[in-house]
């Protein structure tokens, strides 16, 4: 009886620092650079455009990645772009950190996967954001369907779907 | 001797587990604190700036003075916006409050527009006046209620943080709309849906003509109305691909958002490209942005050489008389600013970028979407005031680089003409736009802002 005991606390104690670690890293505490192989990680080749603006530069380029990492890439500058349609529309923040930052605005700021390190393409989605290409047709939200429940959707138009997102205005 | 072993290790284990828990617990308590003080914080924020505001709206309407009218609707200004900004610090997701937003924006508009337009000396119009009470009004309900739930929150029994537990963070934006279905199961959503029901209940004021539009209004693009075909051809020229040379295009879908277009996808044959994307309107079918999706390989060309390939391929496309306005180096590309010019003025309105890749010098991205909407010929009439008479506008302490004729937009999208001088001081460029009818300076802006280079 007593070896029983003891090995299911052995197991027990196992299992329960296995799954700490698990959370962990999954939650995004520990392993943050190590876990930048995934993603080719973006040269900072910035020709110093002024302190603010690489800094709003940087934050969409987070979040862009976050949310949109392996989408095409018109839907990685769509991303950019709804963040910056929302500059524009009365019932949002009229900053750049606003908008990312507004509670439970963006599901990657709330889980903190924004802090993981960007993947290159999405500077470049960024900065053409920036310079003018919507690809989402005006849109001021989107969400994937696959992951998100809709019960919201209908009361927003649909525009278009890029990859696994669907945009609305 | 075993069984021992066995228990005092379960023993050991149920200690640890404790003391990991409550720490665990503790530390929890401790996050969730500082968020609800945050939130407090915030929303207390939003409760005084909003007093404020309906404070400051009613000297406006009071006062017979200019100047004290002029402070009051900069100083209600400045209270809107950081109500705006609190009240976007606050997790109200799952509660609905587009008219009380609405009202902020319209106030925002309102103030600062009036806050400008009192420094060229007139007073209020009866109109306006008649707005501003009615603002005023509106704003002394917000600040009433909110007053109210800031005072209940203030006897310390009701939560932000529950709050923010019942909104939904499954979705990837922030639903809207239908928000609250069902009766709100929190005090602080109740107190926000009355104020959001009241706030419904005002009519809504008609600002047309006295605040710019929350956007540029549109008009749609002349011409007949194109097949999805005809779009996939336009798309597959305009990119420099055809079928016969293995090139397969399909509409992907047509969207409905102004202007109307379609969505070509374009699979070239093997090569660097491997995607290319655009949206041709519906109407006259002009190709209003195009992307090409490839590696991007180590820069050979240099970015002027890339502002004459963009030229030259704008040339190609029927985009004459362009001129190169401004230029943004990144990742690989450059990303260059064409305004038309005609007879030597410059048109903002009319304005493209076009994206060159530096790897092989191929037009890799193209945005023409207000060119393809605005564009036409203009009947410029001629300027009233001489360059030189505007210059006298300028101020004296910048020295002039270069200078002409330009029409620019106005807050209320209202085309101007104006006199361009772009000037030095110091270290720093500036573009000062001078009013070529009135000689009143109607803009100023720093080259580089929003990080495009003017060339």
């Amino acid at each position: 009886m007593s070896i029983r005991v003891s090995r299911l606390i052995f197991a027990f104690t196992v299992v329960v620092a296995v799954v700490t670690v698990l959370w962990h890293v999954q939650s995004g505490r520990v392993f943050n650079d190590r876990l930048s192989y995934l993603a080719d990680t973006a040269e900072f080749d910035l020709a110093d455009p002024g302190q603010s603006y690489s800094y709003n530069l940087e934050l969409m380029a987070r979040v862009i990645s976050a949310e949109a990492k392996g989408e095409p890439y018109i839907g990685q500058v769509a991303v950019g772009a709804v963040i910056l349609n929302r500059l524009n529309h009365p019932h949002f923040p009229k900053t750049i950190p606003g908008v990312i930052f507004e509670p439970d605005a963006f599901t990657a700021v709330t889980t903190g996967h924004v802090w993981f390190p960007p993947v290159s393409s999405s500077y470049r989605a960024a900065q053409d954001a920036l310079a003018g290409w919507d690809p989402s047709g005006g849109a001021v939200y989107y969400y994937n369907p696959a992951k998100a429940t809709n019960w919201w959707v209908a009361t927003r138009s649909y525009i278009i779907q890029i990859g696994r997102h669907i945009f609305l205005r | 001797m075993r069984q021992r072993w066995g228990w005092t290790a379960l023993a050991v284990v149920v200690v640890i587990a404790g003391f990991v828990g409550i720490r665990e617990y503790a530390l929890r308590k401790e996050v969730e604190l500082k968020t609800e003080n945050q939130y407090q914080r915030a929303f207390q924020e939003v409760v005084y700036h909003v007093d404020s505001l309906a404070e400051e709206l009613g000297k406006a309407a009071v006062s017979g003075s200019l100047l004290q009218t002029q402070k009051a609707f900069a100083d209600a200004w400045r209270h809107t916006e950081s109500a705006r900004s609190g009240l976007g610090q606050l997790p109200v997701g799952t509660i609905q409050l587009s008219s009380t937003e609405d009202f902020l924006s319209q106030v925002a508009s309102f103030t600062y527009t009036l806050s400008q337009t009192g420094s060229h000396g007139s007073s209020l119009s009866d109109r306006e006046w008649a707005l501003l009470r009615d603002l005023r009004d509106q704003a002394r309900f917000a600040a009433e209620e909110l007053t109210r739930l800031g005072g209940e929150m203030a006897s310390g029994k009701l939560r932000w943080i529950d709050v923010q537990r019942e909104s939904m963070t499954t979705s990837a934006m922030r639903p809207e709309g239908e928000r609250t279905q069902g009766a709100p199961s929190n005090q602080v959503t109740k107190g926000l849906k009355m104020l959001e029901d009241g706030m419904t209940r005002f009519p809504t004021p008609d600002f047309e003509g006295v605040i710019p539009p929350p956007r540029k209004k549109l008009p749609s693009i002349p011409g007949p109305e194109i097949g999805t075909d005809e779009a996939i051809k336009i798309a597959m020229e305009f990119a420099g691909y055809s079928i016969e040379k293995g090139a397969r295009g399909k509409v992907i879908t047509t969207i409905s958002s102004e202007p109307k277009s379609y969505r070509v996808e374009i699979t070239p044959p093997k090569g660097g490209v491997s995607k290319v994307w655009a949206d041709v309107s519906v109407r006259g079918g002009r190709v209003l942005w195009m992307f090409k999706e490839s590696a991007i390989g180590s820069q050979t060309i240099s970015p002027a050489t890339a502002v004459a390939i963009a030229k030259t391929f704008l040339t190609s496309q029927g985009f004459q008389n362009m001129r190169e306005i401004s230029r943004r180096d990144y990742q690989g590309v450059s990303a260059i600013g064409f305004a038309y010019e005609q007879n030597g003025v410059l048109i903002y309105p009319d304005y493209v970028v076009v994206r060159v890749a530096l790897d092989e010098g191929r037009v890799d991205g193209f945005e023409g979407t207000n060119y393809q909407i605005f564009h036409k010929i203009r009947a410029l009439k001629e300027p009233e005031l001489s360059e030189a008479e505007a210059r006298e506008g300028l101020n004296p302490r910048l020295t002039v680089v270069s200078s002409g004729l330009a029409v620019i937009l106005d807050d209320f999208y209202r085309e101007k003409q104006v006199y361009e001088f772009r000037c030095k001081l110091g270290k720093d460029i500036y573009v000062v736009y001078i009013n070529a009818e009135t000689g009143e300076e109607e803009e100023v802006k720093k080259a580089e802002t929003g990080g495009f280079e003017l060339i």
